[in-house]
C-alpha cells in the first residue's frame, strides 16, 4: 500500500457519508479512479455499513414496553420518595470567619486556667489538739521539743497588719 | 414539549415530566444498550438503570449540552461498567439472541439471521469503545462532535476512533464469512458471498 492511498482511506468512511469537504472529496474521487485497491476497500467500508444497517435491534414489541415502563415508574417512584440529601455547606469564607474568633476565645481560657497555680483550698484550720505529730508516740521527741501547731498562740505575738497577712496566706 | 421544558419541570422533581423523557428516549438508550451489551435482558436493565441515574442526577444537568446526548454518556457508562465486571468476573459474554421477525420468504429471513450472527459475532469482537461509536454514529446518526461529548477527545478522534472501527469491523465480518463458508457451504451463502 502507497503512503498516498493510507491518507486517502483515512477519508474514506466519511466520503461514503457524502460528509467530506469538496477539496478532500475531490482528492477521494480522483485518487479512485486510479487506485483499484483503494476501491476495493471503499467497497469492504459500504458493505460492512449496509450489513450493520441492514440488522438493526428489533424492536422488542408493546408488551416488553410496558413492563419496562411499569418497573421503571416503579423504580423512579422509590427514588423520588427517598430523602434528597442535604445539599446545605457552609460557605468557606464563614467557616474560617468563625473560626478564628472560636480559636482565640479557647486560647484565653486555656491560658487563664493555665495561669492560676493549683492550690488545695483550707476552708477551717483544724483545732490544734486534733493535730498530732507523727514522731509523738514513738518516743523519739521529748515534751517539750513538740513543734506547736496552735496558729493562735503565733498569731497572738504579730502585730494586727502582719497578723492579717498571714491569716490570709495561711487561709489557703 | 420540548426537551429543556421537561428537564426543568424534572429538575423540580416532577416524575411525569421525567417519564416523558423516559418514552421518548429509550427505544434509542435500549438499542445502544443491545449493541453494547448484546442481551436483550442485561440491556433493558442497564436503560432502566441509565434512566434512574439521570433522575438521581437531573439537577447537576446545567443544561450547556443536549438532554439526548447527557443520556447516551450515562449509557454508555452504565454499559462500559457492565462490561468492566464482566471481564473482571470472567463470565463469558452472553449471547442471547434477539428474536428477529421475519417479513420476506423463509430463504430471506435465513439469510437474514445469518448476517445477523454474523455481525453479532463480529460486533463481539470488538472494542467497547469501537462498539460504541458505531453504534452512535450508523444508528443514532450523531455528529463526531456529539459522539465527542459522549465519549469524550476532540471531533477529530471521534472520527478516527469511527474510521478504525470500520475497517476493524470489516475485518472480522471477513473473517466470520470465511468461517461460515467453512462449517456450512450452503448454496444459499456461497450465493450470499459471491454477489458480494
Amino acid at each position: 500500500m502507497k503512503w498516498r492511498c493510507g491518507l486517502i482511506q483515512r477519508w474514506l468512511p466519511e466520503y461514503l457519508d457524502g460528509e467530506l469537504r469538496p477539496f478532500w472529496h475531490r482528492r477521494v474521487e480522483t485518487h479512485l479512479k486510479v487506485c483499484a485497491h483503494c476501491c476495493q476497500e471503499l467497497e469492504e467500508i459500504r458493505e460492512a455499513v449496509a450489513v450493520f444497517r441492514g440488522s438493526p435491534t428489533p424492536d422488542p414489541g408493546p408488551a416488553f414496553w410496558q413492563e419496562f415502563d411499569r418497573e421503571l415508574h416503579f423504580k423512579l417512584a422509590q427514588v423520588n420518595q427517598a430523602p434528597a440529601p442535604r445539599r446545605f455547606k457552609l460557605p468557606y469564607y464563614l467557616v474560617g470567619a468563625l473560626s478564628a474568633p472560636a480559636l482565640a476565645v479557647l486560647i484565653l481560657l486555656a491560658a487563664h486556667y493555665l495561669e492560676q497555680p493549683h492550690r488545695p483550698v483550707l476552708t477551717q484550720l483544724a483545732a490544734p489538739e486534733q493535730l498530732v505529730y507523727a514522731g509523738r508516740d514513738d518516743g523519739l521527741w521529748q515534751e517539750e521539743e513538740f513543734p506547736s501547731w496552735d496558729v493562735n498562740a503565733v498569731l497572738v505575738d504579730l502585730p494586727s497588719q502582719e497578723r492579717k497577712i498571714l491569716w490570709e496566706k495561711v487561709k489557703y | 414539549m420540548t426537551d429543556p421544558y421537561l428537564v426543568a419541570r424534572a429538575q423540580q422533581g416532577d416524575l411525569p415530566a421525567f417519564e416523558e423523557l423516559v418514552k421518548k428516549y429509550q427505544r434509542e438508550i435500549y438499542g445502544l444498550a443491545c449493541r453494547m451489551v448484546m442481551d436483550g435482558e442485561e440491556a433493558k436493565d442497564l436503560t432502566q438503570q441509565a434512566f434512574l441515574q439521570a433522575f438521581v442526577h437531573i439537577r447537576e444537568f446545567r443544561q450547556q449540552s443536549q438532554f439526548r446526548t447527557w443520556l447516551f454518556r450515562i449509557a454508555i457508562n452504565q454499559c462500559y461498567n457492565f462490561l468492566k465486571s464482566k471481564k473482571k468476573y470472567g463470565e463469558p459474554m452472553d449471547c442471547q439472541e434477539i428474536d428477529l421477525v421475519g417479513e420476506g420468504s423463509p430463504e430471506e429471513d435465513l439469510l437474514a439471521e445469518e448476517e445477523h450472527q454474523m455481525l453479532h459475532a463480529a460486533l463481539g469482537r470488538l472494542p467497547g469503545k469501537q462498539r460504541a461509536v458505531i453504534s452512535l454514529k450508523l444508528e443514532q446518526g450523531l455528529s463526531y462532535q456529539e459522539i465527542s461529548e459522549i465519549l469524550g477527545g476532540t471531533a477529530g478522534a471521534a472520527r478516527v476512533n469511527y474510521c478504525q472501527a470500520l475497517k476493524t469491523l470489516k475485518k472480522y465480518l471477513r473473517k466470520e464469512e470465511e468461517h461460515e463458508v467453512a462449517v456450512r457451504p450452503y448454496p444459499a451463502v456461497a450465493a450470499r458471498i459471491s454477489r458480494r
